[in-house]
């Protein structure tokens, strides 16, 4: 017998043929009116036609190529391995005289040319009407890109529906598992990373998440093909996969018993398998959820017991298909044990992940911010967040020593800071670690590295030049009052200025942002713009202004205010649950008129939590409600 | 030949058949008896190669069955519920079945048409159960197999019908030496059709027999004798079963018929009678004796 004639059998190639051939019809007539007719409605519309200029095929009539390209592969795949799914037709297609290979062989080839077919000819007369179109919408090359694109995904997909099918023996199981398949990856990760930083002290979570987890989705990915274009590598990894997803269902066909059609799952040893797995994801979805929501372990904890019973239990029903599953709480007690003890073994750290810190030595650089993106996005422009000093590189080191030692919880305290410490090590290494640390013990370890020179020199670009030709503008202020300095001298020497306060600064305990009269945004050439916050503490750029005399046009002065009300927030009501009516109500109050005074109040008054409540009232009408810290407060106060 | 050795079949925890052996000769047909759920279905499909057994094997001329597509185009298995692919006429499955058949008889289908009077070009899910089981046999036929496996194969079809169904299957063993394997509920059914006969029981053979010498090989016996009944009578016969009636003895004795009828005559019974054994009474007698109830067995 030739291979020939071994795989391809003309009765039952026809018969798949007359089975399944509508799916290219449909895909055909799909395609049509998103691309040709699509297109030729564009060609009524110059705007319209024009937006689509650049070669994104993908974007015309999206809103029907994708759907199409998402279901009907799965859909094909569900109908042709259908006789594998039902008692009778699996009985009689394995009672005719067709190896499993040949049955395979031809269902799959029908199914890869019902797809691509009707794509390649859609291909065909996009280049046919290329001529017709009023402008050049798109080039061959475009065409052969969205090609293979979308034949790439087809087929990906289907041939991942396919593997499915192996394994269950139900057709509306095949389908959601095949879903199921390609979202599972990210998922999984997803919800682990957001599960483990209920458990590990430091965990980076974020540092992980930001991979762009999204990006294997390949539903998700495909929907980004014409802002980041598919690469000839993407396809190549499709094709690999179909190919691995071939192998492996043909491998899982020639062992699959044929009796096991309308089983949920089509293999005895992987019934625990999904028992389980279920179960675990289920937990995970609902210890994220309750995680999230409440923040609190007990909340998490109940999140836990809660969905892996329940994942259980629609595990157990899907499997038996029944809901009635009343019995065999076995496994779940077993589930539960082992759990916990796993749980237990990441409290305990037992590998020793919360602890861990590299010698000193191996440390080539450190990184110390409140969040994670320079980590990874290491810039030299913008922010820069690595100490290469070993003095700073000690200190930060020092400050998560401290960290570890102390493991503060924090979620009920007001003031927390967010922190990221990572260290590159020589060997190549990275270690990062996110913690919530209340201000105090922040501030603590956060001053020695404030106050010294690499610091400020990555945290304000600024310092970082001595030049400021390509300087265009400065613009001091806020919203509603500013300065803008565009004279060369003016713009020299408030720089120079400003560099030397940013060198004096010294940490006070202030939280950036907090008591601030507004920004000084520095405008380059090119459009490029940095700011720095304009802290109510920098007095010599206040003496800049009022030196020349721009120090009322640049933020608000006492002769703004027609009265400053302050009262004692007893209860620490914070600051942005205060109303003006709030203040009125109060009793005991301190009423300033006086312009000296208010000005004092205008330097001290910032918007952290706050030991008094003080309400600007503009001569404008308008009313800002700010705070006083016990530390800073006006002499006449108290 | 079909030859089933040591063959046994779980389904999850339930094995559904425990080392069954049995061996069908060439040319001949072999009734499968036993009550629903006894494991004949399942039996049948592992014979046709659809399920794989997870132990023993089953060989046709010598070869493993499974997924052994040299056997399989010589066999067909017609399921107890039939299956035609969905829209299909008579016409289009014939065509399917050439394809996939090599020794499909185009000229037997078209003279089959004398026997089957159905519409080539008819839909077969439009027809009755017993119209579509018509359709199931005349594809068959033309496909000529040399192995039939036919799974409760004449349920729903009329007793003319029936008949003519048996007529061809006969005259195909006959001349062309098919090897058949059909099972039953119904003994009586199967009674003219079969040269063996096995009996499965909750997934096992209690019994098999040969009808041709089942019959001439044991006898119903009614003796009386003056007084007591002489005790070296019964000590010298086979005897399956016992019992009186009265002053009579009736028992069922196994042993050529001759013999038998030497042995008694020299007793000097009053009364002695050799009556013939319907093939149900034989079974209930065969059965009883390795304790079985045939009322549990067969309806």
């Amino acid at each position: 017998m030739t291979l020939k004639t071994f795989l391809f059998n003309r009765g039952i190639f026809n018969q798949i043929v007359r089975n399944v051939g509508w799916v290219a019809l449909v895909y055909f007539v799909g395609l049509l009116f998103a691309l040709p007719i699509h297109i030729f409605m564009m060609a009524e519309n110059k705007n319209w036609l024009m937006y689509h200029q650049t070669g994104r095929i993908f974007d015309i009539g999206s809103i029907i190529q994708f759907p199409l390209m998402f279901t009907l592969p799965i859909l094909l795949a569900i109908f042709l391995f259908r006789y594998m799914q039902v008692k009778l037709s699996v009985d009689y297609m394995h009672s005719l005289p067709l190896k499993r290979e040949a049955l395979f062989f031809q269902h799959i080839i029908v199914g890869m040319v019902v797809l691509i077919v009707p794509i390649a000819i859609m291909a065909g007369c996009l280049i046919l009407i290329k001529p017709f179109l009023p402008i050049s919408l798109y080039s061959f090359k475009h065409v052969a890109i969205w090609f293979a694109g979308t034949v790439a995904m087809n087929i990906l997909l289907f041939s991942g529906a396919v593997f499915v099918g192996m394994l269950t023996g139900m057709s509306v199981l095949q389908g959601v598992f095949a879903y199921v398949l390609f979202f599972f990856p990210a998922g999984i990760f997803i919800l682990l990373m957001f599960n483990l930083k209920y458990f590990l002290y430091g965990f980076a979570y974020e540092y992980y998440l930001s991979y762009s987890m999204n990006e294997i989705v390949p539903f998700i990915r495909s929907l980004n093909w014409e802002t980041r274009r598919i690469q000839p590598l993407e396809i190549f990894i499709y094709i690999v996969l179909t190919f691995i997803f071939y192998v492996l269902s043909l491998w899982l066909y020639k062992k699959r018993h044929v009796e096991t059609a309308t089983d949920a799952i089509a293999f005895r040893p992987l019934r625990p398998v999904f028992t389980y797995g279920f179960t675990f994801c289920v937990m995970l979805v609902g210890g994220a959820y309750f995680g999230e929501m409440q923040q609190r372990m007990g909340w998490i904890i109940f999140g836990y017991v809660f969905s892996s019973l329940l994942g259980y239990v629609i595990a157990r029903m899907i499997l038996e298909k029944t809901w009635r599953v009343f019995t065999g709480w076995k496994e779940y007690v077993g589930y539960t044990i082992f759990i916990i003890v796993v749980g237990l073994m990441f409290t305990s750290d037992l590998f020793g992940y919360e602890s861990r810190q590299p010698s000193l030595d191996e440390v080539k650089r450190a990184y110390f911010g409140d969040h994670i993106y320079y980590f990874e996005n290491d810039t030299e422009s913008e922010e820069n967040a690595f100490f290469y000093e070993k003095e700073n590189i000690e200190h930060i080191y020092l400050f998560h020593q401290q960290l570890i030692e102390q493991r503060t919880y924090t979620d009920t305290e007001n003031d927390i800071r967010h922190v990221v410490i990572g260290y590159d090590l020589k060997n190549g290494d990275r270690i990062v670690r996110q913690y919530t640390v209340p201000l105090n013990i922040y501030n603590q370890f956060y001053a020695p590295i404030f106050n010294s020179l690499e610091f400020k020199k990555n945290h304000y670009p600024i310092l970082r030049t001595n030049h400021f030709k390509n300087v265009l503008q400065i613009k001091i202020g806020s919203e509603d009052k500013f300065v803008r300095l565009q004279d060369r001298a003016d713009i020299e020497s408030f720089l120079t200025i400003l560099q030397q306060q940013l060198l004096n600064e010294t940490f006070d305990g202030e939280i950036i942002g907090y008591r601030s009269w507004g920004t000084i945004s520095i405008v380059y050439e090119k459009y490029r713009e940095d700011s720095v916050e304009w802290k109510k503490s920098y007095h010599l750029i206040e003496q800049w202004l009022q030196n020349r005399g721009l120090l009322q046009q640049a933020r608000v002065t006492a002769n703004d205010i027609a009265e400053v009300k302050i009262i004692r927030n007893i209860k620490q009501v914070p600051i942005y649950d205060w109303t003006p009516e709030m203040i009125e109500r109060e009793k005991e109050k301190i009423i300033v008129h006086d312009k000296k005074k208010i000005e004092q109040c205008l330097q001290m008054a910032g918007g952290g939590g706050g030991d008094y409540i003080v309400g600007i009232y503009y001569k404008n009408g308008h009313i800002d409600i700010q705070s006083f810290s016990k530390h800073l407060v006006p002499p006449f106060v108290d | 030949m079909i030859q089933i050795h040591d063959v046994s079949k779980r389904f999850g925890e339930f094995e559904a058949i425990k080392d069954v052996t049995f061996f069908v000769p060439k040319g001949s047909i072999y009734g499968l008896l036993g009550s629903n759920g006894a494991g004949k279905t399942t039996l049948m499909k592992m014979m046709a190669g659809i399920y794989k057994q997870n132990k023993g094997t089953i060989t046709i001329d010598g070869e493993p069955i499974f997924e052994n597509i040299k056997q399989k185009e010589r066999m067909i298995f017609l399921p107890d519920t039939l299956y035609f692919f969905p829209n299909t006429t008579i016409r289009q499955m014939a065509d399917f079945y050439r394809h996939i058949y090599p020794k499909w008889n185009e000229e037997r289908f078209y003279k089959m048409q004398e026997l089957f009077p159905i519409n080539m070009n008819q839909k077969i899910h439009r027809m009755s159960k017993g119209m579509q089981r018509q359709v199931a046999f005349w594809l068959t036929f033309s496909a000529m197999p040399d192995v039939l496996i036919l799974d409760e194969p004449l349920d729903g079809l009329d007793a003319v019908m029936r008949q003519k169904v048996k007529n061809i299957l006969f005259q195909d063993v006959a001349e062309r030496e098919m090897t058949v394997v059909i099972s039953s509920h119904n003994l009586f059914e199967v009674e003219d059709l079969c040269d063996r006969i096995g009996i499965l029981h909750n997934g096992s053979i209690i019994i098999e027999k040969e009808l041709d010498n089942l019959k001439t090989n044991i006898h119903k016996v009614q003796v009386a004798f003056h007084g007591q009944t002489p005790s070296s009578f019964l000590k010298q016969m086979d005897v399956v079963y016992q019992e009186y009636r009265g002053s009579v003895l009736l028992c069922i004795v196994r042993g050529k018929e001759e013999q038998i009828i030497a042995h008694i005559q020299k007793h000097e019974p009053i009364l002695f009678d050799l009556l013939p054994l319907t093939l149900e009474e034989i079974f209930i007698y065969e059965m009883g004796e390795k304790g079985y109830d045939i009322e549990n067995i067969l309806v």
